[in-house]
C-alpha cells in the first residue's frame, strides 16, 4: 500500500517545487519575495538549500573541513616535529592537561602538564612512569619550538601550543615506542591519510570519467570491453591484489615515490566504481527530452555534452567522489596496517597503527590505538558528507 | 495570465500544391539485444512501413494507442533517430531534401525548419538552465542572435506566448506544467521554423491548462504560418485541431483522410473501434448502445500477426487478412485506408453531440 | 439505478499535511454520501484532492497526512454503523475493512501488485485474509473469479506473475482481486487512466457489469469528465480540497450551476460539437495550495467574481432542488451584513 500513492507522491513534489526550498519564512509561506528567490535559484543554490537541511551532512561538512585544515597546518599546529625522540620517555602515558592553575593568589588560568616520575620495574625490566605533582611544566599557545616552514613558504617557530620550556616532557596523548608524542604524530598523520584520499581520488577520478565516458559515448565494442575489464577487476580479492602490487614497490624507493606508488595501486581499483556511474549517468542522459532538445536546436555532440550533460551528473560525481575518499583512506590504512602501504618515517595514521599491532603494546600501551579515533572520525563524517551532497545532488526531484 | 488576444482566428493560408512533408515507406526498427555480448536477437518494428504527406499551413493529426509508433514516427521526422530504411521527403522552395539521407552536419538547416514540442513538460527543460538559455540557445547555435538582441527576440516570444519577460531569468523548477509547456512552444518557434511535430503537447496538462495551451497553438499556427504534425492519443483534441487526420496500428498507417470524413465516415474497422470507445461528456449518449469491443490486446511490434495486423482484433476479419497484408490505398477524395474489405463493411462514425 | 438508502456518508472531512514549510490542506471539509449501489464521481484536476479523500475513507493517507477532523460512516451488512475516521489507522478493525468491505483499485496496477508472487497467490491470499476457507476452496474462487473479469485460460494466469501480463490484463487481475470479497463498496482511483482508450471501454464496462452483479457502491475518481459522463450515477466536482458542486450526472451535465464546473465542461474539445472554434478557457492556473486564495478559492479564475462578497468569506454548502448542492455565493449565502458595511 506504499507505491499505489503516486498521485499523492505527485501532489507533494508538486508543494515541494517551492515549499521545500524555500527557507523558512515565518509569517508568510510563499510570500512573493521568497518566490521570486526561488525561481531566480540555480542548480547550485537549490542544491545549498536542499543540502542545509541534512544536519547530519552539515556536521560531516565541518568536521571535514576542520581536519583537512589541521592537514594543511600541521606543523603549526604539532607541538613537536614528527621524528623527535626522547628514550627516557619510551611508552610514557597520556598526562592530564590542567587548565588552573591554584595558588595562594587564588585559581588562575595557567594551563600546566605535571612531570613523570620514573622508575624501573626490575622484573619486567621496563619504566614505570608515575605522575609527579611536585614538578609542573607549564604549557603556553603560540610558544616558540622547532622552526618550519607553513605550508612549505613561511619560515616560523611558532607553535599553537607547547611546553614553554623546550626540553620539558609533554605527552597529552601518551608516548609511543621510540618516546615520540602521539598528539604530534596523530597530526602529522592527517596529512598523509587525508591527502592520500583526495589524491587517490582524483586520479581515479580521471580513469573513472575518461574510461566510463568512452563507454557510454561510443557504446557497442568499447563499451563491452571496458565493462568487461571493470567487472574482472572488481572480481579480484583486493587484498591480495593490493599485497601484490605492493610488493612490486621497491624497499629503497624514496618516501615521496612509495605515497605515489601506493596511490596509484589504490586508484587503480578505485576508478572501475566511478567509471560506472558515470557509464549509467550518460547512457540514461543521452536519452532525456532536454539533451535530445539540445541536438534538435542544432547542437553539436561535443556542445551538448559539455553544456547539457555535464553540468547535469557534474553533482551526482562529486557525491559519488565524496564518497570514494573514505574509502581511499580505510585502504590505505588497511594497508600501512598490514606493513605493506606507507612506511616509516612517513606518518599516516594507517603507520601508527601499524605499531600498534602486537599485543603486548596494546596492554602496555593502550593510547596507541588513538589513530583509530581521527580515522573514525574522519570516514564518518565524510561518508556524512557524500551522503547529504548525494540527496542534494538532484534538487529538481520529479 | 494569457497575452493572447480572444479574437476569432483567421484563415489558415492553405496551399494545395505539393506537400511540405512527404514520408515515404519509413521504417524503423530497433534491435533487441540479448546476452553479455549484446548479440541482436530480434527487431521492434516501431514504425513498419509508414507514407503519409503533410500539406503547407494544415495541421496533420497522428492518432493512435501507445505503443503504435506515432511518437517514434515523429521523431525520425526529427532524425532524433536514423530510420531504418525509407524517405523523409522536405519540400522548400522547388527544391525536396531526403531527411533521411543527411548526416548530423547536413541536417543542421532542417533543423531550423522543422522543430518539435514535447510532450513532458518537465524533462524537455533542462533545470539548469534559465528560460532565456533555454529558449535562446538554439539562435546562439545557429549563429543568429547573441547579447541582447538574444534577449530580446525571446522576451518578445515569451510574450507572444503568453509569457511576461520575468520568465527570462527564472529557472523552469518553479513554473507550473502549463507555463512550462508555453516554453516548450517558444523553444519550438524561436528558429521560425516551418513545420512543428507536436508530440502529445498537451496530455500531461490539466483539463483547464489544455484549452488554454490548445488555443495558443491554433492563434500561432494563424501567425506565423505554420504546419503542425500532431501527435496525440486523445481522439477529441486531434479532432478538434486537425485538418486532416492519419490513425496508426503497429507502426502502419491504417487510415487517413480529412478529419471530418475520417471522424463521420471511417472506413478501416481500427478506426471504428477507436472512435466508439471515445467517451462522451453526454449522459445523454450513454444508451447509445453498439459500442465496439475489442478483444485481446495490441500485437507486438517484434512479433506481428501475418497479413493484416489487425485482423486478430478485427470482427470483420476473413481468410485474406490472415494470409495477405493490406496496402495503404486511396479511396478517392483523399481518403487513404488499408483494408482489404473498406468498399464491402459498413462502418460507423463517431456519435456526434448535437448542443 | 437501484439506488438504496446511504452506504458511506462522509461529513466535514480534513485532511491536512503538515510540512516544515506550512500546512496544506488537501482536503478542507468534504461532504458527500454514497448511496448503495450506485456510481459516485469525484471529478477535478489534478491537485485537487480527489485522491486523498479516497485514501483518507481507508486511512491510508500517507505521511505527514493526517485526518484532522470529520467522520467517516460506513453503513455495515448488518445495519450498523462504524466511524472510519475515529479508528486507527494500524488496527485490526480497520484492516477488516479495507478489502473485506471497502477494496480500493489504482491508476498503475504494476505499483500495487507484488511483483514476486503470483497472480493467483496474491488474490486466494487476500480471499483467505478475511474468510475462514482452505487453499482449495480459495483457489477455485479466484480461479472464478478469474474468468469472471475476463482473464483467458485462468488455470495458466493462475501462476503468472504480474509483469508477465499486459496493462489491460493486469488492470483486470486488480479488479479481481478487489472484489474477491465482494465488498460492499469499491474505490477506484483514476483506474483507466494509464490505459489506452480501446482498453478504458473495457474496463469500464467490465466494472459496470460486476457492479450490477454484486450490488457493490463504486467510487471513481477521475479527471476525465467523458469518463464520468459515461458511468456516473452521482458526481461531485473538487477544487483546492473542497467540493463546490455535487450532483446526478444529468442535471450536472445538462445545467452546470458552479462557474468552475460551467467552465470545466466548455474547456473540453468534444468531437463533433468544437470544431474550428476556440475552446473556452478558465484563465489562470490552479494556485499553489501554500497560497490559498481567500473566501472562495475559485474565485481569481472565476467569471462571476463580485469583489467584496467572493473574497471575503467561504461560501457556504447550499442545497438546490433535486438534492443538489453548490458552494457559490451566485446561489445565495452571502453574508449580507458584509454588503451593507461595503
Amino acid at each position: 500500500m506504499r507505491t499505489p500513492l503516486n498521485h499523492l507522491v505527485n501532489q507533494k513534489t508538486r508543494v515541494s517545487k517551492t515549499a521545500d526550498l524555500t527557507p523558512p519564512k515565518p509569517g508568510t509561506p510563499g510570500a512573493p519575495v521568497s518566490e521570486q528567490r526561488v525561481e531566480m535559484a540555480g542548480q547550485w543554490q537549490l542544491m545549498w538549500w536542499k543540502f542545509r537541511k541534512h544536519k547530519l551532512a552539515m556536521i560531516g561538512s565541518a568536521v571535514t573541513l576542520l581536519i583537512y585544515l589541521v592537514a594543511l597546518f600541521v606543523e603549526f599546529l604539532a607541538p613537536f616535529p614528527r621524528g623527535v625522540y626522547e628514550a627516557r620517555y619510551t611508552y610514557a602515558p597520556p598526562q592530564a592537561l590542567h587548565l588552573f592553575e591554584r595558588t595562594e593568589q587564588g585559581v588562575r588560568f595557567r594551563p600546566f602538564v605535571y612531570g613523570y616520575k620514573v622508575t624501573i620495574d626490575e622484573v619486567a625490566i621496563r619504566r614505570v612512569f608515575e605522575i609527579d605533582t611536585s614538578q609542573k611544566h607549564y604549557v603556553g599557545l603560540l610558544v616558540r619550538g622547532a622552526p618550519y616552514k607553513l605550508i612549505g613558504l613561511f619560515p616560523s617557530d611558532r607553535h599553537l601550543f607547547g611546553p614553554l620550556e623546550q626540553e620539558a616532557p609533554m605527552y597529552l596523548l601518551g608516548a609511543d615506542r621510540l618516546g615520540r608524542d602521539m598528539l604530534s604524530r596523530i597530526i602529522y598523520g592527517t596529512r598523509i591519510s587525508m591527502s592520500i584520499g583526495l589524491v587517490g581520488v582524483v586520479l581515479s577520478l580521471f580513469l573513472g570519467i575518461l574510461l566510463g565516458g568512452l563507454s557510454g559515448y561510443y557504446g557497442g565494442a568499447v563499451d563491452l570491453l571496458i565493462q568487461r575489464v571493470i567487472e574482472f577487476l572488481r572480481g579480484i580479492p583486493t587484498i591480495p591484489l593490493w599485497m601484490g602490487l605492493a610488493a612490486a614497490i621497491p624497499l629503497d624507493w624514496p618516501p615521496l615515490r612509495v605515497y605515489f606508488g601506493i596511490t596509484l595501486i589504490l586508484s587503480l581499483i578505485g576508478w572501475t566504481g566511478l567509471a560506472r556511474e558515470v557509464r549509467s549517468r550518460f547512457l540514461s542522459m543521452r536519452t532525456e527530452d532536454f539533451v535530445i532538445a539540445a541536438r534538435l536546436d542544432g547542437s553539436s555532440e561535443v556542445r551538448t555534452i559539455m553544456r547539457y550533460m555535464v553540468p547535469s551528473f557534474l553533482s551526482h560525481i562529486i557525491a559519488a567522489i565524496t564518497l570514494a575518499i573514505p574509502q581511499m583512506i580505510l585502504s590505505e590504512t588497511s594497508l600501512s596496517f598490514l606493513g605493506i602501504g606507507l612506511r616509516p618515517p612517513v606518518v599516516s595514521w594507517g603507520v601508527l597503527l601499524n605499531e600498534a599491532q602486537n599485543i603486548r603494546s596494546v596492554a602496555t600501551a593502550p593510547w596507541l590505538l588513538l589513530p583509530g579515533v581521527p580515522i573514525i572520525a574522519a570516514v564518518l563524517s565524510l561518508n556524512f558528507l557524500g551522503d547529504g551532497l548525494r540527496d542534494a545532488a538532484d534538487p529538481y526531484g520529479r | 495570465m494569457s497575452g493572447m488576444k480572444e479574437t476569432a482566428i483567421s484563415e489558415k493560408p492553405m496551399d494545395t500544391g505539393q506537400p511540405l512533408l512527404e514520408i515515404k515507406n519509413l521504417k524503423m526498427h530497433f534491435p533487441i539485444q540479448k546476452g553479455v555480448f549484446r548479440r541482436i536477437t530480434d527487431y521492434v518494428r516501431a514504425v513498419d512501413g509508414a507514407s503519409l504527406a503533410v500539406k503547407r499551413g494544415e495541421t496533420f493529426g497522428l492518432v493512435g494507442e501507445s505503443g503504435c509508433g506515432k511518437t517514434t514516427l515523429g521523431r525520425c521526422i526529427m532524425r532524433v533517430y536514423r530510420p531504418t530504411a525509407g524517405q523523409i521527403l522536405y519540400h522548400e522552395d522547388g527544391r525536396t531534401v531526403d531527411l533521411c539521407a543527411l548526416n548530423n552536419e547536413e541536417l543542421k538547416p532542417y533543423r531550423r525548419k522543422i522543430r518539435m514540442i514535447f510532450q513532458d513538460p518537465h524533462g524537455s527543460l533542462n533545470p539548469r538552465m534559465t528560460v532565456l538559455d533555454i529558449v535562446g540557445d538554439a539562435l546562439r547555435v545557429h549563429g543568429i542572435a547573441s547579447g541582447t538582441e538574444l534577449e530580446d527576440r525571446v522576451s518578445d516570444l515569451l510574450r507572444r506566448v503568453g509569457l511576461r519577460s520575468e520568465y527570462l531569468r527564472r529557472y523552469p523548477h518553479a513554473l507550473s506544467g502549463g507555463e512550462r509547456q508555453r516554453i516548450g512552444i517558444a523553444r519550438a518557434l524561436v528558429l521560425e521554423p516551418a513545420l512543428v511535430v507536436c508530440d502529445e503537447p498537451v496530455s500531461a496538462l490539466d483539463v483547464s491548462v489544455q484549452a488554454q495551451t490548445l488555443n495558443l497553438l491554433q492563434d500561432l499556427q494563424a501567425e506565423f504560418g505554420l504546419t503542425y504534425l500532431f501527435v496525440a492519443h486523445d481522439l477529441s483534441v486531434v479532432e478538434h485541431l486537425s485538418d486532416r487526420t492519419a490513425v496508426m496500428y503497429v507502426g502502419k498507417l491504417v487510415e487517413f483522410a480529412d478529419t471530418k470524413a475520417l471522424y463521420v465516415n471511417p472506413r478501416h474497422p481500427y478506426t471504428e473501434a477507436l472512435l466508439s470507445a471515445v467517451p462522451i461528456a453526454d449522459p445523454r449518449m450513454r444508451e447509445r448502445g453498439g459500442r465496439i469491443r475489442l478483444e485481446g490486446d495490441v500485437a507486438d511490434p517484434a512479433h506481428p500477426p501475418t497479413g493484416c495486423y489487425f485482423h486478430p482484433r478485427c470482427r470483420y476479419a476473413r481468410q485474406r487478412c490472415l494470409e495477405e497484408e493490406p496496402i495503404l490505398r486511396d479511396l478517392g477524395g483523399d481518403h487513404g485506408v488499408a483494408c482489404h474489405f473498406s468498399e464491402e463493411i459498413e462502418l460507423r462514425g463517431a456519435v456526434m453531440v448535437n448542443g | 439505478m437501484n439506488t438504496q438508502g446511504p452506504l458511506l456518508e462522509v461529513q466535514d472531512l480534513q485532511t491536512h499535511f503538515s510540512t516544515d514549510e506550512g500546512v496544506v490542506k488537501a482536503v478542507d471539509g468534504v461532504d458527500f454520501t454514497i448511496r448503495q449501489g450506485e456510481t459516485f464521481c469525484l471529478v477535478g484536476e489534478s491537485g485537487c484532492g480527489k485522491s486523498v479523500t479516497a485514501f483518507s475513507i481507508l486511512q491510508i493517507v500517507q505521511d505527514p497526512g493526517r485526518i484532522v477532523r470529520g467522520s467517516i460512516h460506513l453503513r455495515q451488512d448488518d445495519g450498523q454503523t462504524l466511524d472510519l475516521a475515529a479508528m486507527d489507522p494500524k488496527g485490526r478493525a480497520l484492516r477488516r475493512i479495507r478489502g473485506r468491505d471497502i477494496a480500493m483499485i489504482f491508476q498503475e496496477p504494476m505499483t500495487s501488485l507484488s511483483p514476486v508472487h503470483t497472480v493467483g497467490d496474491q488474490i486466494s491470499e487476500t480471499l483467505r485474509l478475511h474468510a475462514p476457507i482452505d487453499k482449495l476452496q480459495a483457489r477455485e474462487q479466484t480461479m472464478a473469479i478469474l474468468t469472471r473479469v475476463g482473464i483467458p485460460r485462468p488455470e495458466r494466469h493462475f501462476h503468472a506473475y504480474p509483469f508477465q501480463l499486459s496493462g489491460g490484463m493486469r488492470q483486470r487481475v486488480m479488479i479481481a482481486m478487489a472484489l474477491i470479497c465482494r465488498p460492499s463498496l469499491l474505490i477506484a482511483d483514476e483506474p483507466t487512466t494509464a490505459l489506452d482508450v480501446t482498453m478504458q471501454a473495457v474496463i469500464l464496462d467490465l466494472i459496470k457489469e460486476l457492479q450490477g452483479e454484486m450490488g457493490m457502491s463504486v467510487m471513481l475518481i477521475t479527471h476525465n469528465l467523458g469518463v464520468v459522463a459515461e458511468v456516473a450515477d452521482t458526481v461531485a466536482v473538487m477544487y483546492l480540497g473542497r467540493i463546490v458542486e455535487s450532483a446526478d450526472v444529468y442535471s450536472l451535465f445538462r445545467e452546470p450551476k458552479h462557474p468552475y464546473t460551467t467552465a470545466l465542461l466548455r474547456s473540453i474539445p468534444v468531437i463533433g460539437l468544437t470544431k474550428q472554434e476556440r475552446l473556452a478557457t478558465i484563465r489562470g492556473m490552479v494556485p499553489h495550495p501554500f497560497n490559498r486564495p481567500h473566501g472562495c478559492t475559485f474565485h481569481p479564475r472565476c467569471d462571476h467574481f463580485m469583489p467584496g462578497v467572493c473574497n471575503r468569506s467561504l461560501p457556504p454548502i447550499t442545497h438546490l432542488e433535486g438534492g443538489r448542492t453548490v458552494r457559490c455565493f451566485l446561489y445565495g449565502g452571502a453574508d449580507t451584513r458584509e454588503r451593507e458595511e461595503r
